[in-house]
């Protein structure tokens, strides 16, 4: 016990951690302008009339113009302060809490590499990183350390190598192995391409990809831990990753990735780049560890438990997961399904000749339509709104039901939950939603 | 994006060369890999050559015609001219079903849609307009009362022969001038859609091969499919037979070419026909050969056989409606919505399927996906 005590705090240098924390904040400043100018401020969180927010999480609710706009830039500036380690510990925790909000808005928004930005924020906080080359440090002097305890860079390596090695896991399955989907649609999307174009129409390229990316996330964390393979696996993250970025439309993620793994590079790496980028201080080695508190493992062991418990609550759920999504999100289940769908809402009333049909467009944006359709929590979030719109306009017990045809990785579409159940009834919980029709096929594997 | 276009272009390239290199240094022995090819260039050369730019091409001397037949009426209202002017305006609203469903690109640019056909018109808000002669028919205000549903109100609201209207009208100098504004306003905007789908916009459609959401591929579909929801599924048939109202009962004062009860069935029909026609690519190149082959099928079927069948299947129904269906609305309103449920079975197969078969995102919006 004390052998793993005295491994896991082991003084090293920090300066891993202070290049982490400016490679984050940085390409999360930047990400948040590219937000921005592309309109989807107001695209997202002003214009819509409705919001899926997350269960216990209702209170979360969109700031409105201008009151979304501050809160994107107080994400922003809090970015900066974490590059220029200005203020850090405000920084950092303004920066976890206003992203995190965002993002809690609306499950329309999910996205992987969103998760993965609010728990590195959110590790960041208790992380050191701001003593050296920073603002604080050269604000108070006496904050400045060279070293820090090996947990603190640690905890980052381990929660990328659950990132990768967890969507490696969920690969592992009959559509993505055995029959390359959704990479057979996916890279079709390309064959017009001069010159390589026809690549993208041969039948072997979907499973030379869909292999490739299966073995690459589950070896990835390994190579990269390993001295003498770390080279390689570092050529191969950004070969990887700036193939995604060209391939499929998923904005920020490849570049966050290439820059978070460097963390993996031994600290020489990390003190030769401070120096280029003009780190001038000395330190006396006997600056060492102060304050080495045993809550911070304690509380990052606590963590990464949750982060290995959480992908398996999947597990819980009867039935195809890519199909009833019933624990899908927060597993780093990244590119797995080409799922669409099209959900025709019947509000029925007491005094009503025939269900009226809802035409969604009057409630919800085109983009939050295609993803309630493939996703029951979804379904039945709006489903239960538009029991509240038409019980506003006095229709006494109005029910609520909807026919969803869903596709999924290429099969035909299917009808996707019970067109007979008033939604209206249900609630949203934790149990099995026996209300989805089940999947007619199988996909076998994890 | 951080890099310049141009350099991810040319990391693509060396990281798939390598990528093909390594592959086929392991698996030299596959040489199947080119017949599978699709040339998707061709596809949107014959859309926009041989369904697109026709269409538009045929609209614009209708119209053409339609403002002429105002010019004259203005300046001889005779029982003969008015005649003409209504002959004219149905062949507008036929040629505009063929043209309606492109609505990207030039036509939603120019608002070609909103100044050919948005129904019904407020006859309050036409009828204040030409009592004030004072009026912006391009402002928001006024979108129900342009187009060729407010012709149609104007041409044929009253029942008259055309001699009683030419008496009327000779009457009514400001009702004369609205309707030749209103033509004037169509050829405007039609004028402007065909020199582009003539010009430089057909260079630009054939160009962009991709499917992404800015891809002509990707604008085709989405630009259809939403026009195939509102302006067909619902607005020529769904919401004047009850399938969207409270009460159940059928609204056929809300249906196209209310006026000219005749024709609003012909035009359901020929707006249906007209989607098929694009899918098929007329005689050439369409979705239905790209979606063969992609190969997705539906009911053990290919995927793009049963589009067809599904397509012909309304179309038979809205065929064996009774005319005119404004009466057809009230009398036989189970089979109207029996129609509108045969087209909800197509948005299911060309919005989910179908794109989904071609991996085109269903958003209007740009956004970032995982």
């Amino acid at each position: 016990m004390n052998r793993i005590a005295g491994y896991i705090s082991k003084p090293t240098s920090n300066a891993p951690l202070i290049i982490f924390r400016i490679i984050f904040g940085a390409l999360m400043l930047g990400a948040l302008i590219r937000f921005w100018s592309k309109g989807w401020i107001s695209d997202l969180y002003i214009d819509p009339k409705f919001y899926f927010s997350y269960k216990y999480f209702e209170w979360i609710k969109p700031l409105g113009d201008p009151g979304m706009y501050i809160l994107f830039g107080i994400c922003a500036i809090s970015a900066l302060g974490i590059a220029l380690g200005a203020f850090y510990r405000l920084s950092s925790s303004a920066f976890f809490l206003s992203f995190t909000y965002i993002e809690l808005l609306d499950k329309t928004n999910y996205l992987n590499h969103y998760y993965f930005v609010s728990v590195v924020a959110f590790l960041l906080i208790f992380l050191p990183a701001n003593r050296r080359f920073s603002v604080d440090a050269w604000r108070k002097p006496q904050l400045s350390l060279s070293k820090t305890p090996f947990y603190n860079i640690g905890i980052l390596k381990l929660q990328l190598c659950l990132v990768y090695f967890f969507a490696g896991l969920a690969k592992l399955n009959s559509d993505w192995l055995i029959h390359a989907q959704p990479l057979k649609i996916w890279l079709k999307m390309h064959g017009h391409l001069p010159y390589i174009g026809w690549l993208f129409d041969t039948t072997w390229l979907p499973y030379f990809f869909s292999w490739f990316g299966a073995v690459y996330d589950l070896s990835i964390p390994f190579l990269l831990l390993a001295n003498r393979t770390r080279p390689f696996a570092y050529m191969a993250v950004i070969a990887f990753h700036v193939l995604t970025a060209l391939l499929f439309p998923i904005g920020m993620f490849p570049f966050i990735m290439i820059g978070a793994t460097l963390i993996f590079f031994p600290p020489v790496f990390h003190e030769n780049l401070l120096k280029k980028l003009g780190e001038k201080k000395e330190f006396p080695e006997t600056l060492l560890v102060r304050n080495s508190s045993k809550l911070i493992p304690f509380l990052f062991a606590v963590f990464i438990g949750f982060q290995i418990l959480i992908p398996f609550r999947s597990l819980l759920y009867p039935g195809e997961l890519f199909w009833h999504e019933q624990g899908y999100r927060f597993s780093w289940r990244v590119m797995l399904m080409e799922k669409s769908g099209a959900a025709f809402f019947y509000v029925d009333g007491d005094n009503y000749k025939r269900p009226i049909e809802i035409q969604n467009r009057d409630f919800l944006t085109p983009n939050q339509e295609k993803m309630m359709a493939t996703q029951p929590d979804m379904i039945l979030q709006y489903a239960r709104y538009l029991q509240q719109v038409y019980e506003e306009q006095g229709i006494k017990n109005p029910k609520v039901r909807a026919r969803v045809y869903v596709t999924l990785n290429g099969r035909p579409s299917e009808l996707f939950i019970d067109p007979e159940v008033n939604l209206a009834e249900l609630e949203d919980n934790w149990t099995n939603k026996n209300w989805i029709k089940p999947f007619n096929e199988e996909i076998r594997g994890i | 994006m951080i890099m310049n276009s141009r350099l991810m272009h040319i990391s693509m390239y060396c990281s798939l060369l390598a990528a093909v290199l390594i592959f086929s240094a392991c698996n030299s022995s596959e040489d199947e890999e080119q017949e599978n090819s699709y040339d998707r260039q061709a596809l949107l050369v014959n859309i926009a050559d041989n369904v697109i730019i026709p269409a538009y091409s045929d609209l614009n001397a209708s119209v053409n015609n339609l403002n002429a037949q105002a010019v004259t009426l203005q300046s001889d209202v005779t029982a003969e001219n008015v005649q003409n002017l209504r002959d004219s305006w149905k062949q507008v609203a036929r040629k505009w079903q063929r043209v309606a469903l492109f609505d990207f690109g030039p036509a939603s640019q120019n608002g070609l849609l909103s100044a050919f056909n948005l129904y019904p018109v407020s006859a309050d808000q036409i009828g204040n307009n030409i009592n004030s002669g004072n009026y912006n028919l391009e402002s928001a205000q006024n979108i129900n009362a342009v187009g060729l549903q407010a012709l149609d109100y104007l041409l044929y609201r009253n029942e008259q022969t055309a001699a009683q209207h030419a008496a009327s009208l000779s009457q009514n100098p400001n009702e004369l001038q609205y309707i030749l504004d209103l033509t004037e306003l169509m050829k405007f905007k039609c004028n402007a859609v065909n020199s582009a789908w003539s010009g430089e916009y057909r260079t630009a459609f054939i160009a962009a091969m991709g499917t992404d959401v800015g891809s002509s591929l990707g604008q085709l579909i989405n630009g259809s499919i939403k026009y195939f929801e509102i302006h067909l599924r619902d607005a020529k048939i769904g919401i004047p037979a009850g399938a969207r109202s409270s009460s159940g009962l059928p609204i056929p004062e809300q249906s196209e070419a209310y006026y000219n009860a005749d024709l609003a069935h012909e035009l359901l029909i020929e707006g249906i026909s007209s989607w098929k026609n694009m899918f098929n690519g007329g005689n050439g190149e369409g979705l239905d050969d790209y979606l063969r082959f992609l190969g997705p099928t539906f009911n053990g079927n290919p995927l793009s056989d049963e589009i067809n069948l599904f397509f012909d299947s309304a179309i038979q129904q809205s065929e064996a409606l009774p005319t005119p269906l404004q009466d057809a609305l009230v009398n036989n309103q189970e089979d109207c919505l029996a129609v509108f449920d045969e087209l909800q079975k197509l948005v299911v197969l060309l919005k989910v399927d179908m794109t989904s078969a071609m991996g085109i995102s269903v958003t209007y919006v740009d956004n970032d996906g995982d």
